[in-house]
């Protein structure tokens, strides 16, 4: 079971960016247990407004989205000065794939299908480094 | 077992043999004309001495006078010289006796003349009417010394002709197959993890050349062939994750869950992810043996519209589209398992996209029995349209809410083994999407 947030913690927004109905849901569950609140974004397009419209403390995003795609909204948000954690996930895991993300500018890549509890670790860590230090 | 000689050796080797050949033919022909030349010479020498010699019985003191390079004698019958008087006899009794009866042209030493020498000799009549026989001899020293030096000549000239012909045929054979080890050696560094590299191909139309850009267009298909397969396999792989995430994070949430309504929800939705594992796996191996040769048309027949109605029967969409099924009745050729997979993925399809209405027709044209699966929803998107039969193909590369872009693959996949096709458009009947697939006529 998460543990709770501690009232003083202040909530935590995470926009998930997954066309995959059923996983958007179990990951916005996930998040939701750890104390986040989550908007999910089924499309690239989706996405780039909800940021617009509430810039989210740290994104998840799929790479295989409809228009544009997870790396496309990567890029386009570095490049629009968004310097939150993005985590990308996607189903394939190779080098080439790792790399793009990297490139676009993800600070993390998880490989489908991950533990949740490692989704929610690595958002900790990537939103707060000293309180997961 | 023995390594074959290379190429270039083979052809150099080919070439010296067809030299040596062509230059001992050469050797010979020239050996004969120039040694027969020689040798009738002198034979007709011996003959114009021969003709001196009757002459020369009518004044024997003229003749002894004369000094000529040809040696001539007139001997009787018995063997005694009568011209010039008193000489030693050239003729030995056996050649006298051939030259009575005729006439001896013999090559053998001759005293006087040396080694090689050659004798002449025929019977004459003298102005008595005796027996009389004229014996000509002269030096082949010439013939000897000519035949011996065009032996040496055409022995050493023709080797080192042969070996300068074997020379030049391996050095071109070298330039005409340079093209063809360049390619060997861009071949050995072509991988198929870095595609795009190509062979160097010649300029030119020769044969090298044309070899070079087949091969390349060979390169050009397999990578094709190649980046569709690791395509497949990489949205295969997405396909497997994702549900596989799913339950994964169901099965991680329940555990950590305290009401068992939420633990139950979150089961029955990894039981549909299981369900949708077992249709994704289910329609790659149908892709797999359809891929792998596993469907052969064979002598089984199915009648479509029978097929058809069987599939309508068991798809629960009547509450929602209605669901027409009109035709004749028409035997296709193939099994009922996979005829009834393509009917139930286009009809199947159709009722998910479909508003209100699905109508399946099945008719005959000029190419055969034709099934069309026609519905009122809004139809394949434009940019969809042209892969509509691919693998994996969805809009824009997303999940279609019904599916995972297998359902059309599959059908166009079985339609080639089956010897028939499958069209995909927008329209009439029904103003939304259409399906049209054709197999061969069997009969009613």
């Amino acid at each position: 079971m998460v543990p709770p947030a501690s009232p003083a913690q202040p909530v935590r927004h995470v926009l998930i960016v997954e066309d995959d109905h059923k996983l958007a849901a179990v990951l916005a569950r996930s998040l939701q247990r750890a104390s986040y609140t989550c908007t999910i974004a089924e499309s690239g397009d989706q996405a780039l407004w909800a940021v617009d419209a509430r810039p989210p403390d740290a994104l998840v995003v799929d790479v295989m989205i409809p228009h544009p795609s997870g790396i496309e909204v990567c890029r386009h948000l570095r490049s629009s000065g968004f310097d939150g954690p993005i985590v990308v996930i996607s189903a394939r895991s190779n080098a080439d794939d790792r790399a793009a993300a990297q490139r676009a500018g993800a600070d993390r890549f998880l490989a489908k299908p991950f533990a949740l509890a490692e989704l929610v670790s690595t958002l900790d860590s990537l939103i707060d480094p000293r309180a997961t230090s | 077992m023995a390594r074959r000689p290379g190429l270039r050796v083979r052809l150099a080797a080919l070439v010296a043999v067809g030299a040596t050949a062509v230059l001992t033919t050469a050797a010979l022909a020239l050996y004969h004309d120039v040694t027969s030349g020689l040798s009738d010479a002198i034979t007709t020498e011996l003959e114009v001495r021969l003709a001196d010699l009757v002459a020369d019985l009518d004044d024997p003191a003229g003749a002894a006078a004369t000094q000529r390079p040809v040696v001539a004698q007139a001997v009787d019958a018995t063997g005694g010289v009568l011209v010039p008087a008193g000489a030693t006899p050239l003729l030995t009794h056996a050649e006298l006796a051939a030259a009575l009866e005729g006439e001896v042209l013999v090559d053998r030493p001759v005293r006087g003349i040396g080694d090689d020498a050659r004798v002449l000799a025929r019977r004459l009549n003298d102005g008595n009417g005796d027996a009389v026989v004229g014996v000509t001899a002269t030096t082949t020293a010439p013939l000897v010394h000519v035949r011996d030096r065009l032996v040496v000549v055409l022995l050493v000239g023709g080797t080192a002709l042969t070996v300068a012909v074997a020379l030049t045929g391996w050095v071109l054979a070298g330039a005409a197959l340079r093209p063809v080890r360049r390619m060997a050696q861009r071949a050995q560094t072509i991988s198929m993890t870095a595609p795009g590299e190509r062979l160097p191909v010649p300029p030119g139309g020769d044969e090298i050349a044309e070899l070079g850009r087949t091969l390349n267009a060979m390169l050009v298909r397999i990578e094709a062939t190649i980046a569709r397969e690791r395509a497949f396999i990489d949205d295969a792989s997405h396909e497997l994750r994702t549900p596989l995430a799913v339950l994964r994070g169901e099965l991680e949430l329940a555990t950590q869950d305290d009401d068992l309504d939420a633990v139950r929800q979150g089961l029955r939705s990894a039981l549909e992810e299981t369900d949708r594992l077992s249709r994704l796996s289910d329609n790659l191996l149908t892709l797999a043996r359809v891929d792998a040769g596993q469907l052969p048309a064979g002598p089984v027949c199915t009648d479509l519209l029978d097929a058809v109605r069987a599939v309508v029967a068991r798809i629960p969409c009547q509450d929602r589209v209605t669901l027409t099924v009109e035709g004749v009745h028409k035997t296709v050729r193939g099994e009922p398992e996979w005829i009834d997979r393509v009917v139930t993925n286009l009809v199947t399809n159709a009722v998910q996209h479909a508003k209100s209405k699905v109508r399946v027709t099945v008719d005959v044209d000029a190419d055969g029995v034709r099934l069309t699966v026609a519905d009122d929803g809004p139809g394949f998107p434009d940019e969809l349209l042209p892969r509509a039969f691919d693998r994996f193909s969805r809009g824009d590369g997303a999940r279609s809410p019904g599916g995972i872009g297998l359902g059309l693959a599959i059908v166009t996949s079985i339609m080639q083994a089956l010897g028939g096709s499958a069209r995909a458009g927008n329209g009439p009947p029904l103003g939304g999407a259409r399906v049209e697939v054709t197999l061969p006529d069997h009969g009613a």
